[in-house]
């Protein structure tokens, strides 16, 4: 699972038996400032976060095996200059 | 739980697959994402009432649509693509007292919206999210004490208000500084 908050994108393990999160991230990486909404390429590779602050989105690599979260080159990329909410990909 | 994540498992392979099929094939890659990459949209803030369209290249990074931005609503916010990735779907969250959700063709060889909503529907006050069912047939508004749901026709993507058209979502609310601390995506 991936959530994002205080300017950090964090992935937490789910258990496969129960379902329970990891009690901490496992991996983290920084986003754009104000990070407002993410959205996942539908094979689950990349994940995409939007800042309701700055014109820039953040874009990461979702590693397949460990699910680790690394930015992309470039890290970010220019969107709506007064910032962005909602963020969705096509299937 | 399980077996929602090896459902998700086998839909990413699934995915994979044919991405990496249409590249073999050699087929040179049109306008927009190499062929079976996906597409992404932004809503802007702010009152620029503009949506931002993104192809993304082989590593997911992004690089903008020509024309860059479509007009929109009013202060659109929520915002998601139909599952046959035909239609797309933002929340004009108008003011706080009315708002609306508007229908944007969506080409998908290209990834460009229509230019302009071919439908827009008045909700009510607040709305802010939106979702749609995975087998395409039904969407969820939401906003601060409301659900509003729709029929999507499966053809031309058109939303129709249910019957009944809102849900009331109690008490329980959604502060907007709850949204900003922390979004989650599985």
């Amino acid at each position: 699972m991936i959530t994002v908050g205080d300017d950090t994108i964090a992935q937490y393990a789910i258990s496969p038996a129960t379902g329970a999160l990891s009690a901490r991230p496992v991996s983290t990486a920084r986003t754009v400032p104000a990070p407002e909404a993410i959205a996942l390429s539908p094979d689950g590779r990349n994940a995409y976060v939007t800042s309701e602050g700055e014109g820039a989105l953040s874009q990461f690599a979702i590693s397949p095996v460990t699910g680790k979260i690394t930015p992309l080159s470039p890290a970010t990329v220019t969107a709506p200059a007064h910032g962005s909410l909602g963020v969705a990909v096509t299937p | 739980m399980a077996w929602g994540a090896i459902r998700a498992a086998v839909l990413a392979v699934m995915a994979y697959g044919l991405a990496a099929g249409c590249t073999t094939a050699g087929a040179p890659a049109p306008a927009g994402s190499p062929a079976g990459a996906p597409f992404v949209y932004v809503t802007g803030k702010g009152g620029t009432n503009e949506i931002s369209q993104f192809a993304s290249l082989g590593s997911g990074a992004l690089r903008r649509l020509t024309p860059e931005n479509v007009a929109s609503g009013k202060y659109p916010y929520g915002i998601a693509v139909s599952p046959q990735g035909t239609s797309a779907y933002a929340v004009n969250n108008l003011s706080s007292t009315a708002g609306a959700v508007s229908q944007y063709t969506l080409n998908p060889a290209t990834g460009a919206l229509g230019a302009r909503p071919v439908q827009t529907l008045a909700t009510g006050q607040n709305p802010q999210m939106i979702a749609i069912a995975p087998g395409g047939t039904s969407a969820y508004v939401t906003g601060s004490s409301t659900i509003w749901q729709y029929s999507i026709n499966p053809v031309t993507g058109k939303l129709t208000p249910k019957s009944p058209a809102t849900v009331a979502t109690g008490k329980a609310r959604t502060t907007s500084r709850s949204r900003r601390t922390a979004r989650t995506s599985t």
